[in-house]
């Protein structure tokens, strides 16, 4: 097994590498466990909240009452009186939405007809949903003075309607948010590992001395394919060990509560199998180590971004999405999709599952074959 | 002065791997980021929202003359598309995300979502309002019955009262920063030029600089040539960037702009160049290790100036406002969101000027440590 142990000492050699992937991702999983926490689902119907700025230029009764009126709904800020200082805000997101109470705001715009400027996205969401609100401040307002003997007791019953609300009800299936946001990256990581790591060891079994030396031993060619390929395997689970474990401990709880977590485990080792294939076919092809370095960025990168792994796959356009079905980041971006946001497995998921699973696997089996037959080709040309 | 000047460029261009990292790869990450964040670009835009109208607990089936019905069906709201629908049609749509929502009227009004989401949100906030203006009513009608005609006629009278600002600029999506910060970074690549080009003119790092000092070519021509022609190269890459971004991914638009744009990446590649010129200069520190020193250096700029996550570089100017004024990335993009986003003379000028200076300063500081460089041994 001389081949087999010459790939556990080159794999020895470069454990920083190793070990810096995983810190990286552990940072990136930790990040977006921590950005996705407030998007858990909570059971029950609530409504989105979203920031809003607010620039009050009159200080009166009716201005004080709309923003308290907005209180009930979204987070609202009180916003320095500047439009950069607005449209940087509203650009970064630090507010989505931001609103300018005008001087004389309850004759000119609550009884009159003038409106009442907005700053946002245009055309966006959050331009409809916070103008509803605020349109609906105003026509309550305009009744509620009609109604009324005061503006005071006005103003009190419209903030009175701000507690009314509807009866919704919310009915939806399971989602694991932490155990998505945490898996979906799982890809990165084997391709970024794996081709560095890995690509960077055959690379060096591809050099000529090496090669001479192992031909003039008594090793069949056949016998050192399998021991090269039983090493790549033999690091292969290591990683898919030391990855799913990483995973695992960043969102523990949700994962041990997961119906599906075994199938999640299943799924990752699906995709190591891919990127340790994919790892392989850049270690033979690749003659330099500038040349493993570049393929293993366009391939970690190229597979991650097309595949869905980056950007969730609903988010991607119809071209992107069929050109991503050749890569196996996309069937197991499918899959931990289903496994994350479905309780129970229909028959049809379930096949989805498989068939993802599968392509995953076919994908490995066709760049191995392909990095095999270069192989030989090369060495016939010698 | 020229010959050697070109004889860098030449050097430059043949270097493959420097090319590739410097030129094709910000290409690859344009295309990628077209393919995916492309598909963000937009994706906060209003769509219309589907919904299933379900008449409960009635004699009669006809969702006409209900009430409710009639308050939805005839809002001014051009995003919501109501459908009239038995329970169990209504529930399989839901079920098959055909619909977002479902209202229930009737006796017992309300409304049934799948999911918690901004369009759901919105669907609530209609039987919000439909709900207030009942009580309201009803509570007229009790406390001032004088007064109800008047309430009645100033809800008829329901109106939109808001007006969204327009800007300068063309796009308020944030999803572009990620296109300007790319744009960034190529410029900041320019840095491994500044840095190669300048061991290759050191006797003590390379024997091409060791030779240029064994001749007659005087010092400040051998740091001058390396300087510009880092700058050119480096210049070129970003113009060839720009012209497939514009032109060929259309992912943005500079019609009308590009001079401005084109300003603005001659001064952030020279603060680069003169940046890997400075890091070049350092010490007698192996070529990898400057190397390694540019990546970390250009990585932590592209990371501060929003490249990966954005919300960066804002949290940065929130609590030390003077990285963004130094970090070439953040001065990058934000003179791009001056000119493309936000129209603000004040802050491109700020940013290019900030550019230039601090460009001119570290190559002073280069050319100072290079200048009188004389070697006993090498």
């Amino acid at each position: 097994m001389k081949v087999y142990k010459g790939y556990l000492i080159a794999l020895k050699r470069n454990l920083s590498t190793f070990v810096l992937y995983c810190s990286i991702f552990l940072a990136v999983a930790v990040g977006m466990v921590r950005l996705t926490s407030g998007e858990s689902n909570p059971g029950s119907y609530q409504q989105t909240r979203l920031s809003i700025g607010v620039v009050d230029r009159d200080n009166s009764l009716w201005s004080k009452t709309l923003v308290e009126y907005l209180e009930a709904y979204h987070k609202v800020s009180s916003m320095e009186d500047h439009m950069d200082t607005l449209a940087e805000a509203v650009y970064s997101t630090e507010i989505l939405y931001a609103v300018i109470i005008p001087e004389d705001f309850l004759g000119t715009y609550i009884l009159g007809e003038q409106p009442v400027q907005t700053l946002t996205e245009s055309g966006s969401q959050w331009e409809y949903y916070v103008n509803g609100r605020i349109d609906s401040f105003v026509n309550t307002a305009r009744v509620c003075l009609a109604g009324t003997e005061s503006p005071e007791e006005a103003a009190r019953q419209v903030l009175e309607t701000a507690q009314i609300q509807g009866n919704v009800v919310l009915e939806s299936s399971r989602e694991d948010l932490a155990v998505y946001n945490v898996f979906r990256f799982m890809p990165y990581l084997y391709f970024s590992i794996l081709c560095f790591v890995m690509g960077m060891i055959q690379k060096e079994y591809q050099n000529i001395d090496i090669r001479r030396r192992l031909l003039a031993s008594s090793l069949t060619l056949k016998s050192q394919s399998i021991q090269s390929l039983l090493a790549f395997f033999t690091i292969g689970v290591f990683c898919w060990v030391l990855c799913e474990c990483i995973g695992i401990v960043t969102c523990a709880g949700q994962f041990w509560a997961s119906p599906n977590k075994w199938l999640i485990v299943l799924n990752g080792f699906t995709i190591m199998c891919g990127a340790l294939a994919a790892s392989y076919f850049v270690g033979s092809l690749a003659k330099t180590a500038a040349a493993v370095n570049g393929m293993a960025n366009v391939f970690s990168l190229g597979f991650c971004f097309l595949g869905g792994v980056f950007v969730p796959l609903e988010l991607l356009t119809g071209a992107v999405r069929k050109i991503g079905q050749f890569f196996p980041t996309y069937w197991y971006a499918q899959n931990i999709s289903i496994l994350s946001f479905n309780s129970t497995l229909t028959d049809s998921l379930q096949r989805k599952l498989i068939q993802g699973m599968v392509i995953q696997i076919l994908f490995a089996f066709a760049c191995i074959a392909v990095a095999l037959a270069v192989g030989k080709a090369r060495r016939q040309e010698e | 002065m020229f010959l050697i000047m070109k004889r860098q460029i030449l050097v430059n261009i043949r270097e493959k791997a420097n090319i590739f990292w410097t030129m094709f790869f910000p290409l690859i990450l344009a295309t990628l980021f077209h393919f995916t964040l492309g598909g963000l670009l937009g994706q906060n835009e209003m769509g219309e929202i589907s919904a299933a109208f379900v008449l409960e607990d009635t004699a009669s089936s006809a969702v006409e003359g209900d009430a409710f019905f009639e308050y939805l069906d005839h809002l001014d709201q051009e995003w919501l598309k109501l459908t009239p629908m038995s329970d169990e049609e209504a529930r399989a749509a839901l079920k098959e995300d055909e619909i977002l929502g479902i209202f229930y009227g009737g006796r017992e009004r309300r409304l049934v979502i799948g999911e918690n989401s901004i369009h759901t949100s919105m669907l609530s906030q209609l039987l919000d309002i439909y709900e207030k203006n009942e009580t309201l009513l009803n509570r007229i009608a009790q406390e001032h019955p004088e007064k109800l005609p008047g309430a009645a006629a100033e809800l008829a009278g329901y109106r939109a009262s808001t007006e969204t600002v327009s800007f300068g600029g063309r796009s308020m999506d944030n999803v572009q920063n990620y296109f300007f910060a790319l744009i960034a970074m190529t410029c900041l690549y320019g840095s491994f030029m500044g840095m190669y080009n300048t061991v290759g003119v050191q006797a003590n790092t390379s024997a091409l600089g060791a030779r240029l000092a064994a001749g007659c070519v005087k010092r400040y021509e051998s740091i001058t040539a390396s300087l510009l022609s880092a700058w050119i190269i480096s210049f070129a890459e970003v113009a060839v960037l720009l012209f497939y971004m514009d032109v060929v991914l259309g992912d943005i638009d500079l019609a009308g702009q590009i001079g401005r744009i084109l300003v603005i990446c001659a001064a952030a590649t020279l603060y680069s160049s003169a940046l890997g010129m400075v890091i070049g200069t350092v010490g007698s520190l192996s070529e990898k290790l400057k190397n390694g020193l540019v990546v970390a250096v250009s990585m932590t700029c592209s990371f501060a100036a929003d490249l990966m996550i954005s919300g960066v570089k804002g949290a940065i100017e929130k609590y030390v406002p003077l990285i963004n004024r130094i970090n070439p990335g953040a001065l990058t993009t934000d003179a791009f969101y001056s000119v493309l986003v936000y129209e603000d003379a004040e802050r491109y000028f700020r940013s290019l000027g900030l550019l230039a200076a601090l460009g001119l300063l570290l190559l002073g500081i280069a050319v100072l440590s290079m200048r009188r460089m004389r070697y006993e041994s090498i």
